[in-house]
């Protein structure tokens, strides 16, 4: 699924990212407000949904290489997250869904998680 | 001075211990103020009220105990307003004496059973050695709890939890050194050190994207852990050809227990550090997960080495 796409399903609000980010194709994503289970669990390549809004929410999603973020209940990052996401090329979504629907819209048009726990062994 | 009866029952099975090693002369204050029966009384009032101490000994020539002058003399000789007395007239002849062998637990039983705020700490020849006094006991166990309690916390805790069991060697030719230093204390900016380390890895093109991931999910934990409860650290990574070691030394409070630190979920972070996302006591758990060798090294009071190796292949 394109993020474009995303943003249209969730009624998503463009924060930050061009034309090409939204072309970006999407096949996993994460719904997390922790991000050390972030960092424990994802995968590259994966779309983050969170209702965390400071900038150690793209400081993680640069070091975990993530897709883009979208931040879910209508809250807006702060300048410095919005800063830090221009300057590693992180797209940023905004949408007033809460975070369990904006992730059950995305899970019936076949978007999967991040985690496989059925082959977790820790 | 110490009143108040009740402090004298032992409860603690430590106290009790260190109490009846310890023994009167380990205890008492050596330099006595003394005096001699033919002084006047009112000498002895002035030295207590300057000195403030609530009695004085009084010996004779060889410094053998005589009697005891204390408040409640003093007391009794201002009603009767007898201002040229000899010290002799007023003093408690009947003095209740500690040998300087004698152990705390039968001073502090002493204490109990006379109604008296010191005593004059003899040798088997009545010669006074010191003086000995509630608060005296009480200040010297403090002084040992305290230096025991040092002496636990600057004990370094050693815990390899993942391998760690075989020294590597390392060929230095083909090996390369970073530094990095994190500051403690601003949550916002932790991430800085662990996304330059990434990104000067990433430009080699010589790692992949698994193993960058590694080496980010550790560095960064370790460096948020380090903002988190440190002052102060620092990050040196040794890359070399078969793996890298990331060494992170801080200036902090330490781990106390490392096995609970390492259990999921355990934190001792604030809430403000939890409304950023961390503290939730999977720092540690995620770096045992991601890395290949893990050792943390602590001082409880002086601060905490993690070392993680990861493995390239």
């Amino acid at each position: 699924m394109k993020l474009g796409d995303i943003a249209k399903l969730l009624d998503a609000k463009v924060i930050v990212g061009d034309t090409t980010a939204l072309e970006m194709e999407i096949k996993i994503a994460c719904g997390a407000d922790l991000m050390s289970d972030v960092l424990a669990y994802t995968k590259e390549k994966t779309l983050l949904l969170t209702g965390l809004t400071q900038s150690q929410v793209i400081r993680t999603a640069e070091l975990m290489d993530l897709n883009a973020v979208i931040f879910v209940r209508g809250k807006k990052p702060d300048q410095n997250a919005i800063r830090l996401a221009k300057e590693k090329d992180i797209p940023l979504l905004m949408t007033d869904l809460p975070l369990f629907e904006s992730c059950g819209l995305l899970f019936g048009q076949g978007v999967r998680g991040c985690i496989e726990w059925r082959d977790r062994d820790d | 001075m110490i009143d108040d009866r009740d402090i004298y029952p032992i409860d603690s099975p430590l106290i009790a211990e260190l109490a009846s090693e310890l023994k009167a002369k380990d205890v008492m204050t050596y330099n006595v103020i003394t005096l001699y029966p033919q002084q006047k009384v009112i000498q002895a009032k002035e030295i207590m009220r300057l000195k403030k101490i609530s009695g004085i000994p009084i010996v004779d020539n060889e410094n053998r105990i005589e009697g005891i002058i204390s408040i409640d003399d003093i007391i009794h000789y201002l009603e009767i307003r007898d201002l040229e007395a000899a010290i002799s007239k007023y003093m408690t002849r009947k003095v209740v004496t500690v040998l300087e062998d004698q152990s705390i637990i039968e001073v502090l039983k002493q204490f109990k059973r006379n109604k008296y705020g010191r005593f004059p700490v003899v040798d088997k020849d009545r010669v006074l050695k010191g003086i000995i006094t509630p608060g005296d006991i009480l200040v010297r166990l403090l002084q040992i709890l305290e230096n025991h309690m040092v002496q636990q916390q600057t004990e370094r805790t050693v815990r390899k939890v993942k391998g760690f069991e075989n020294d590597v060697n390392i060929d230095e030719s083909k090996a390369f050194v970073l530094n990095f230093v994190i500051e403690g204390g601003d949550v916002s900016q932790a991430g800085e050190a662990s996304s330059n380390l990434k990104r000067t890895l990433a430009d080699t093109g010589r790692y992949s994207p698994i193993f960058l991931r590694k080496v980010a999910v550790v560095s960064y934990e370790a460096e948020v852990n380090v903002v988190i409860h440190a002052y102060r650290g620092t990050m040196t990574v040794l890359v070399t050809p078969d793996f890298v070691k990331i060494i992170i030394v801080d200036e902090g409070p330490g781990i106390c227990d490392i096995d609970l630190a390492l259990e999921p979920g355990w934190s001792t972070a604030s809430e403000h550090v939890r409304e950023l996302g961390f503290g939730a006591g999977m720092g540690l758990y995620n770096m045992k997960r991601w890395s290949d060798e893990l050792m943390i090294e602590s001082i409880p009071g002086e601060g905490t080495t993690v070392t993680a190796i990861i493995n390239i292949n």
